[in-house]
């Protein structure tokens, strides 16, 4: 009998010691962790809330289907107020109280440097698809994947379109930047444009983030006779220096990062607003014609109350298609749910199609960052939205 | 019935603990902290670890705005300027932790004397924007000496890591954090039983006043912004350290106002106040996130996170109106009435 009894203890042990190998953290056997940090909270909630709301849309899209392999999502979000140290906190609890197996969130660019290092400890599947930095894919971390063109390759690349196909090549150029981070990767992009096109740089103006007045650096422009203006500003710096412009009865081509595509830039442009252009690496949320634009919107229409749908933006589209990638490498896995499995699946992905939010996405050994192609849009003033004006632009 | 403690010898009068009870609750904290980590999960010590940063700084802050009377809100500048030196010694310079400490707190001392200078003419509200517009100052320096600080990119700060011991997880860092913070406040508890402390005090109450009673006003008042950015460096490389990554993101000028708030809620001029001040502002926030989850997290409702930041206002605005001794305040009023009942007095 001792010995039966033995035998049973040391099965049961073996059991639960072959289980606990086995298992994932944050996934069961109906259900998968997933985490978001993202600015709730403050002005750049204004992205955070339109990309968690995306995400919302995604997980209730993939839970109506029956979940990934049969695992229903449940994504736990965190709001970090874009400060890196709460953005590291929020993922430290989510790692700690909620066990989560991937993070589909990862605020701002800082507030992603914050957290790399326990990200890159963990082995925790990472997708970036809000904010770009070279820092986050060179060196490139093994679990950390990046979609999306850096602000240099998207500035470079919007320049670009305005040389080859507005015919801008003659003009005057001017940039106006912000003193950080940000500022020096579209000016990155801007001198680059610069170096290849053999453009003419008249005026290179640095401003301190949240400056609101802008009327002496228009002024120098105009006196410069600028025709060409990049906007490194964020969001409202673009429409201040918009209105500005049209003050000083300057006829100028405006061109702005992603951040210029947002309906608030539009709002407090007004009708100087009319006709600026936009590099982006996802299309306006009113090109319906795009199949993954239009299948989003009828899933926000279905999934968010007619308040949430107001706060949707450009970043919708962006964490939507970022969801899309990280669900497509979790569904390739089938039952056997690792991380390990995750970060090989998307590593793997040669080409991976979003139904046109995105480029297609590739990834590859040692290569973490997927700098897909870029489109240029166009404001329309008048019916707040944004025309498809190039075709896809693949950047360098 | 206890009426009071008397002192009786010099003895008495300069020991740390002034009664048997203060003693035996001091001993009993110090075995609840020792025992803290063992028992409290990764994310509540994580938690407990920026608390105790953040009061590392504000027992500094308490000592100038709260025991001096100078108010400053220049303490994010101070904290940026040490959590950049630590960073830039440990991962450019490969200088050990126990260097760093020190280094942050000492480079922020040089900057709290040269933001102290000023002091010695403004007052008040004056003093006040002067202090302001020093986070503004270092803010820009540190994103245009990028050969330095390298700018807006940010600096990745190493594994922190002691004579060896490397205090990579939470809850080895607490430990460090721990003895920082215990130094902090026995630093300032004994700052204030000194001629210093007093000084400082003379001149809260009226500088004029104390200058004629012999207190070298201008050099005090200089010790005050130095020691204080002392402290605010020190908190600055250890939440380098805890981060491990640094950029200007870090220090907008709302943890300054922040920092002056905690020393309200807790009691201006209390040490003890101060450090419960910072538990109990930043607990609130822990606390209305956990209320907030539990009704179904940040995307049950957009709405929701407004009025999560609505209420957290409402009730350090109500705390500053109808209990300006902050917390200490409460504390002492409760004491009272506990030793004297059933009487008044």
């Amino acid at each position: 009998m001792n010995w039966i009894l033995k035998g049973a203890l040391s099965a049961a042990l073996m059991a639960s010691v072959a289980t606990g190998a086995m298992a994932e953290n944050g996934v069961s056997d109906d259900k998968i962790m997933l985490g978001a940090v993202d600015p709730l909270t403050g002005p750049p909630s204004l992205l955070g809330k339109a990309h968690a709301l995306a995400l919302k849309v995604w997980q209730s899209d993939v839970n109506a289907q029956g979940g990934i392999n049969g695992r229903q999502v449940e994504i736990i979000f965190e709001d970090d107020g874009y400060v890196p140290a709460r953005a590291l906190q929020g993922l430290k609890k989510m790692i700690d109280v909620n066990d989560i197996f991937g993070l589909i969130g990862t605020s701002g660019s800082a507030q992603l440097a914050a957290m790399m290092p326990l990200i890159d400890e963990l082995g925790i599947p990472t997708l970036n698809n809000m904010a770009v930095n070279s820092h986050h894919f060179n060196p490139p971390l093994n679990s950390l994947f990046v979609v999306g063109p850096t602000y240099c390759q998207e500035m470079s690349a919007g320049v670009g379109y305005l040389v080859n196909e507005k015919g801008l090549g003659d003009g005057k150029y001017a940039l106006v930047f912000q003193d950080d981070e940000y500022g020096d990767d579209v000016r990155c992009g801007y001198l680059d444009a610069v170096e290849k096109y053999g453009l003419n740089n008249v005026l290179e103006l640095e401003f301190k983030r949240g400056q609101k007045d802008f009327s002496a650096e228009m002024l120098k422009a105009r006196a410069a006779g600028v025709t060409v203006l990049i906007s490194g500003g964020v969001v409202a710096e673009h429409a201040i220096l918009l209105k500005e412009a049209k003050k000083n009865r300057m006829k100028i081509a405006f061109l702005g990062t992603h951040a210029s595509h947002l309906p608030p830039v539009q709002a407090l442009a007004g009708s100087a607003g009319d006709g600026y252009f936009a590099a982006d690496y996802v299309p306006p949320l009113n090109a319906l014609e795009v199949p993954g634009v239009a299948k989003f919107m009828e899933l926000a229409n279905t999934y968010l109350s007619e308040t949430e749908m107001k706060s949707l933006n450009r970043y919708s589209l962006a964490g939507y298609a970022g969801a899309l990638v990280f669900g497509h490498a979790m569904n390739e896995c089938g039952a056997d749910l690792t991380r390990t499995c995750v970060i090989a699946k998307l590593q793997d992905l040669k080409g991976f199609e979003t139904g046109g939010l995105l480029g297609p996405v590739t990834y590859g050994e040692g290569v973490r960052h997927a700098p897909t192609a870029v489109v240029v849009l166009q404001s329309n003033a008048a019916d707040k939205t944004f025309d498809i004006v190039s075709e896809r632009m693949a950047v360098e | 019935m206890r009426t009071g403690v008397i002192q009786e010898s010099y003895g008495e009068l300069i020991s740390l603990f002034r009664n048997p009870t203060q003693t035996y609750w001091t001993v009993a904290l110090v075995i609840v902290s020792l025992a803290a980590p063992m028992v409290l999960s990764n994310h509540v010590t994580s938690l407990v670890n920026g608390m105790m940063i953040v009061a590392v700084g504000v027992v500094g802050l308490n000592l100038l705005t709260g025991t001096t009377g100078l108010i400053s809100f220049g303490q994010a500048g101070f904290l940026a300027v040490g959590a950049y030196t630590a960073a830039i010694l440990s991962a450019d310079y490969n200088m050990p932790l126990w260097l760093c400490l020190p280094a942050g707190g000492l480079v922020a001392a040089g900057f709290g004397f040269l933001v102290g200078i000023p002091s010695l003419r403004l007052k008040g509200l004056y003093l006040a924007i002067t202090t302001l517009a020093f986070t503004i100052i270092i803010t820009h320096i540190i994103l245009s000496a990028e050969s330095i600080t390298h700018g807006s990119s940010g600096i990745s700060a190493p594994k922190p890591a002691i004579f060896g011991i490397t205090l990579a997880t939470d809850k080895s860092f607490y430990y460090l954090i721990l003895v920082v913070l215990t130094l902090a406040i026995l630093g300032s508890a004994n700052i204030k039983r000194s001629r210093i402390g007093r000084a400082f005090l003379a001149i809260r109450e009226q500088d004029i006043a104390a200058r004629a009673m012999g207190v070298p006003v201008a050099r005090y008042k200089l010790y005050a912004f130095v020691v204080s950015s002392f402290y605010a460096g020190v908190a600055g490389a250890l939440m380098a350290y805890q981060i491990r990554f640094v950029n200007v993101d870090s220090f907008s000028l709302i943890i300054s106002i922040e920092a002056v708030s905690m020393i309200i809620v807790g009691g201006l001029g209390s040490t003890a106040g101060a450090v419960i001040g910072v538990f109990f502002v930043l607990g609130l926030a822990e606390i209305l996130n956990l209320v907030f989850s539990s009704m179904g997290g940040p995307m049950g409702s957009m709405s929701v996170l407004e009025l999560k930041g609505f209420i957290y206002g409402l009730t350090i605005v109500l705390f500053l109106r109808f209990e300006p001794d902050g917390l200490m305040g409460i504390y002492r009023e409760f004491k009272n009435r506990w030793v004297n009942w059933p009487f008044r007095y």
